[in-house]
């Protein structure tokens, strides 16, 4: 499964990882991976699973093999396993070419690349990437996506956070919407952009204002949808609602200009459940 | 695991020598500028001493068993002249007193010495410049007169014992014997004595800095976040730091006791001397060292900037040092300050490392100073994992 994360800024993603994670522990409630809790099962858990926080969490003074040495072996595994491993994750981010170079002089893109090789030292069942292609160029993050979803069809469950829809769109199979500390909606990519779908109608403009028919207005009203500036809009509740508006507004003779229905996109539907105020915290 | 997570504090820290370096270049330049500005204040030298001309009537004079006696005084710049005038070598040598001498003085002592027999003796004369506080004149009058006497103690007991053997004059005037007790419990110790071991643990303490800001690289950049989702015990992290710290403590001790005995001479200054129990330094530096990385450890699990870090930390260990005999010497301070000194671990780290050096004390006698810098080591440590451990990343 590839699952996608969205939320604004403070929605709570972070904290949402964290408690995945086992770094925080939840207030109530209980978090279970595979099936297990973390009380008692913690180290177990932590061998499974791994995370690539946003930040460069690695020491820029090291070499990125040096790095991916030292933290191969927070992991307890047979000797040989070390090498196999560190040689894998250079191979899949390709960092072949630099893994002898100190990684302060590595490029935005290619510290994102280590970020995710360490993530992958311990062939994690589950790995949790939190942002893992902010500020990055757009070859970085073309290979970043790729490797993702290499993993993915490898077998390795990913949780994927990201300000960038298209990249959700692009990888995700699952996503939840998360705002406030909830979750708002969560499914399968195809049923949320289907489903509660929004329409838009704009009238001709002729006249500065238009005056819709009593019936129009009535409809409207049943149904939860707003005139405003010569546009007709809301969600409908199913595809019989759209016909019944269209012989509604075919009876009445309004002079259409545009109609937009049917499957949203992923920012339209962010923006409907989150609203677009600005979120910084 | 924990070996690479050393192998990782080593690297860091190799790679980030100026940061090391600090701990290295401060405490020897504040060795080298506190020894030699120093060293006159702990041990007044000779030209500090009040001047005192001894005038002798004939050259052969200042050769005699009472002639050298009188050069003896101590306390005193002795400057001797022959047949001068007193007033003149005052006011020309800026003497406190000139004390004359007369030939007769001299020969009747002798005299008296050889016929066993008291003499009436021309007496020594005193002239003092009319500057010449009351408490100089009084101290040099006494000085004079135990040396006298001492003298005339000396012939005594010099006839009893010619009853029974007989001994060169050389061997008699070792009856006059000063000795310095270097045993002594109060002693007061050179600069260099105080200065090398004072800094040196100051400089052990100030690895509080380079702890707390990798510490805090690590926590701001995630890399803390992300150990922790690793299956690696909080106190490996803690561990992993203290030996690698331990090792510059030990160095740091090395190099300042190398300063202490051969650069320090080589500039003018006195030269530190170790004797044998010099290997207590081990145990003891090894103490310091481990109070002083877990008081490192605490600021750095607490710290959440590094201008709160140098700051808590430098002002902390400028506190430690002030109280605890490093800026000021404890045995300088008045009782209540000498008493406060006491709560400092750096105190006791520095009478600990004066025990050895000054007291030539054994491992028994330092065992109550390492006892107490183990513990608070011991005890901030152990609240350094708590608090580690209770750190969230977010």
């Amino acid at each position: 499964m590839l699952f996608g994360l969205l939320g604004p800024n403070g929605a709570g993603k972070t904290t949402l990882i964290s408690l995945i994670a086992g770094i925080q522990t939840p207030q109530s409630g209980e978090i279970t991976i595979d099936g297990k809790s973390y009380s008692g099962n913690k180290k177990q858990i932590f061998q499974n699973i791994a995370v690539v926080p946003q930040e460069y969490a690695f020491y820029g003074q090291m070499t990125a093999h040096e790095n991916l040495t030292f933290f191969s072996h927070m992991y307890p595994q047979k000797k040989n396993d070390y090498s196999v491993q560190i040689n894998s994750a250079i191979k899949l981010t390709g960092l072949e070419e630099y893994k002898h170079r100190l990684v302060k002089h590595f490029s935005g893109g290619l510290k994102r690349r280590l970020n995710l090789a360490i993530g992958l030292l311990n062939n994690p069942e589950l790995l949790i990437l939190d942002e893992p292609t902010t500020g990055i160029d757009p070859q970085s993050r073309h290979f970043i996506l790729q490797a993702i979803k290499d993993l993915n069809e490898q077998g390795t469950t990913v949780l994927y956070t990201s300000h960038y829809m298209d990249e959700i769109e692009q990888l995700c199979d699952d996503i939840a919407i998360m705002d406030h500390g909830k979750i708002l909606v969560s499914g399968t990519l195809d049923q949320l952009l289907h489903s509660n779908s929004m329409i838009y109608i704009n009238i001709e403009n002729q006249d500065c204002h238009y005056n819709l028919h009593v019936d129009v207005k009535n409809f409207l009203l049943r149904h939860n949808l707003t005139f405003e500036d010569n546009c007709i809009s809301g969600l409908l509740d199913s595809k019989a609602i759209f016909y019944e508006l269209m012989n509604t507004l075919n009876k009445h003779d309004l002079p259409l200009d545009s109609i937009r229905y049917g499957r949203q996109s992923l920012e339209s539907l962010f923006f409907q459940l989150t609203s677009t105020h600005l979120r910084d915290v | 695991m924990l070996y690479s997570i050393i192998k990782k504090e080593f690297l860091l820290v190799r790679r980030d020598v100026h940061a090391v370096m600090v701990l290295f270049v401060m405490p020897v330049a504040f060795i080298l500028i506190m020894s030699l500005s120093l060293q006159d204040t702990f041990q007044q030298e000779e030209k500090d001493k009040p001047g005192v001309g001894l005038i002798f009537e004939q050259d052969a004079d200042k050769d005699t068993a009472i002639g050298k006696l009188l050069t003896t005084i101590s306390g005193f710049q002795l400057v001797k002249y022959i047949n001068s005038n007193p007033r003149n070598i005052i006011i020309n040598d800026e003497l406190v007193a000139a004390i004359l001498i007369p030939h007769d003085f001299i020969t009747g002592f002798d005299a008296e010495k050889k016929s066993k027999q008291k003499k009436s003796l021309t007496p020594l004369q005193i002239n003092y410049a009319p500057t010449t506080p009351e408490s100089i004149r009084k101290l040099l009058y006494t000085s004079i007169s135990l040396k006298l006497v001492v003298f005339q103690a000396e012939t005594n007991m010099t006839r009893t014992k010619n009853k029974k053997s007989k001994k060169s004059d050389a061997a008699e005037n070792d009856l006059i014997e000063e000795k310095e007790l270097y045993e002594q419990q109060n002693r007061q110790p050179s600069s260099v004595e105080q200065t090398v071991p004072a800094w040196l643990i100051f400089s052990m303490f100030f690895v509080v800095i380079p702890i707390s800001t990798t510490f805090l690289i690590e926590k701001q950049q995630g890399t803390l976040q992300r150990l922790k989702t690793m299956p690696v015990p909080g106190s490996y992290f803690l561990i992993g730091k203290l030996l690698p710290y331990l090792f510059i403590n030990i160095v740091q001790t090395i190099l300042m006791f190398l300063v202490g005995i051969y650069l320090l001479p080589l500039l003018g200054g006195q030269a530190l001397h170790l004797s044998e129990n010099a290997w207590l330094l081990a145990p003891m530096s090894i103490a310091v060292s481990i109070a002083a990385i877990s008081f490192a450890l605490l600021i750095a699990t607490l710290v959440r900037t590094t201008e709160q870090a140098t700051t808590i930390g430098g002002i902390s260990n400028l506190l430690f040092g002030a109280i605890g005999g490093v800026m000021v010497p404890t045995f300088i301070m008045p009782e209540m300050m000498q008493n406060f000194a006491r709560f400092s671990p750096m105190n006791w780290g520095l009478e600990g490392f004066l025990t050895i050096i000054l007291r030539q004390g054994s491992f028994t006698e330092i065992v109550p100073e390492m006892v107490k810098l183990l513990l608070f080591g011991l005890t901030l440590f152990s609240l350094a994992i708590w608090f580690h451990r209770r750190t969230v990343v977010t």
